[in-house]
């Protein structure tokens, strides 16, 4: 415990500057959007911008990682370390989280500020119902994504180191990765078009009262919309939650085993 | 203690290490010497886990060497291995809680004994002051094996002084089995049991350096001109 207390604070201490940056945009994007708001005469826009700042989110715990990554393989000695694989990295992750939550708590505090300003509150009357319910299975959402992702950014940054002192592919690695990255979504698309998967994520599906964004493509337009019920499969969040847990599983193997100094 | 069982290392298809096979005592200080690209960093690197054999075996302590021989270990490294954020007293902790064999106490001893103050940043510490922080870390634990890769590397006499001090109050002699790679041999050449010469990844052999001086007349420095000119 003490191992892993250590290790939080030094990605804590590693990572404060990011930290105060990521900070620093969020209230950049909102004076941003303020401004914009005040041109224009239009207060949705401060409310799109803040939205916006939060769906972000989404990619600031895998950037975070893999920051907090690169300035380790700059050296590589932090892996001079007699703890697991996943003990390291579940502390990069841990660390993660920690910021992405304080990051994401302004950015709702800000959020709140505006939400109780008259002017706007048109755009989120869209929502129905209970906004903060809504809001919380957003951010549950963002957040579960967020992690998902850091955890194949891990799997990645190992795959990339261990390649290092492979013949050939050594010196390729990152057309190797590239190729495996499509290969990994070509049979990620096959196994979601079977048919028998579709059933078992059928299987426990519920439906919850709340306003859900709807993304609607076809071959000349793209619209986003607001469906009146969210769909949530049990089934897929196990399914994803195993399929996260067997990739972080690999990328402490190939951090253990296989990334060399 | 330590034995390389036909170890081979190869970096993409270049070999690093080929067939190297020796063992080394407990309680000795060896010297690991060899020119530029002879594999004496990837010899280090083998015993501390940080690199793995191609082929064969290292064993330390009874135990084929993984990650977690760092337990056992400690490893200097000759790169810059700072955190440019941290304050000395920053690496000091962070080394605390995930070596169960740090001392505290040892730490500060050393600190004080290298003239650092735990309060500065690491950025600001002069290149010399780096080495010797690098050196407090490493004295600062009671492992039975201490690897230190160039410690001496672009330092001036003075830190190098500081260092062999250091390696002299503060190494353990009866448990603690030291290998120093490098180049500068002046500075070490009294501290020496044995050395090792590498030559373009492959074994040359182990001498006794008090058998080197009393039998062939030779000092290291001596001994090294002549190997590596054949």
């Amino acid at each position: 415990m003490q191992a892993f207390k250590g290790l939080i604070i030094k990605e804590q201490k590693l990572m404060m500057n990011t930290f105060l940056s990521g900070i620093g945009l969020l209230i950049l994007a909102v004076i941003g959007g303020f401004g914009l708001t005040r041109y224009f005469n239009e207060p949705n826009i401060l409310a799109a911008v803040i939205f916006g700042v939060v769906f972000a989110h989404v990619f600031y715990l895998p950037l975070y990682v893999l920051m907090s990554l690169n300035i380790e393989a700059k050296t590589q000695t932090w892996l001079h370390n007699p703890n697991s694989g996943s003990l390291l990295f579940l502390a990069k992750l841990l660390s993660g989280l920690m910021s992405f939550c304080a990051s994401m708590l302004i950015s709702i505090g800000i959020l709140s500020i505006v939400i109780n300003q008259s002017q706007v509150m048109d755009f989120f009357q869209m929502f129905g119902g209970s906004l903060v319910f809504n809001l919380i299975l957003m951010l549950a959402g963002i957040t579960c994504l967020a992690v998902h992702l850091s955890i194949w950014v891990l799997f990645y940054w190992g795959l990339f180191h261990s390649l290092k002192n492979v013949p050939v592919i050594g010196k390729i690695r990152w057309l190797f990765l590239i190729a495996f990255w499509i290969v990994q979504m070509m049979v990620g698309n096959y196994f979601t078009q079977l048919g028998i998967y579709q059933s078992i994520i059928e299987f426990g599906t519920i439906e919850v009262q709340s306003k859900w964004f709807q993304f609607n493509t076809d071959q000349s337009s793209f619209a986003v919309g607001l469906s009146d019920t969210a769909q949530l499969s049990i089934t897929s969040g196990i399914i994803y939650l195993g399929l996260s847990a067997l990739v972080f599983f690999l990328a402490s193997w190939l951090l253990e085993k296989k990334v060399e100094v | 203690m330590i034995e390389f069982q036909s170890v081979t290392k190869n970096y993409g298809g270049d070999e690093g290490l080929s067939n190297i096979n020796i063992s080394l005592e407990k309680g000795k200080i060896y010297g690991l010497l060899g020119p530029n690209g002879s594999g004496k960093s990837t010899t280090l690197k083998l015993i501390a886990g940080l690199a793995y054999p191609s082929k064969g075996k290292v064993i330390v302590n009874g135990k084929t060497v993984n990650r977690k021989i760092a337990s056992e270990v400690v490893y200097l490294t000759e790169v810059d291995m700072f955190y440019p954020s941290f304050k000395v007293k920053d690496m000091i902790s962070y080394y605390q809680t995930q070596f169960s064999d740090f001392s505290l106490n040892k730490a500060d001893e050393l600190l004080s004994f290298m003239n650092l103050e735990p309060e500065r940043k690491i950025k600001h510490l002069s290149k010399g002051n780096r080495g010797r922080l690098k050196l407090v870390l490493a004295l600062s634990r009671t492992a039975s094996v201490v690897l230190l890769d160039e410690p001496f590397s672009g330092l001036d006499p003075m830190v190098r002084d500081s260092i062999v001090k250091s390696l002299l109050s503060y190494i353990d002699f009866n448990n603690q089995t030291v290998i120093i790679a490098t180049h500068e041999i002046d500075e070490i050449e009294p501290l020496l049991d044995e050395v090792i010469a590498l030559r373009e990844g492959e074994f040359i052999g182990k001498f006794n350096v008090e058998d080197l001086r009393e039998k062939e007349g030779l000092s290291i420095i001596d001994w090294m001109k002549q190997t590596f000119k054949e």
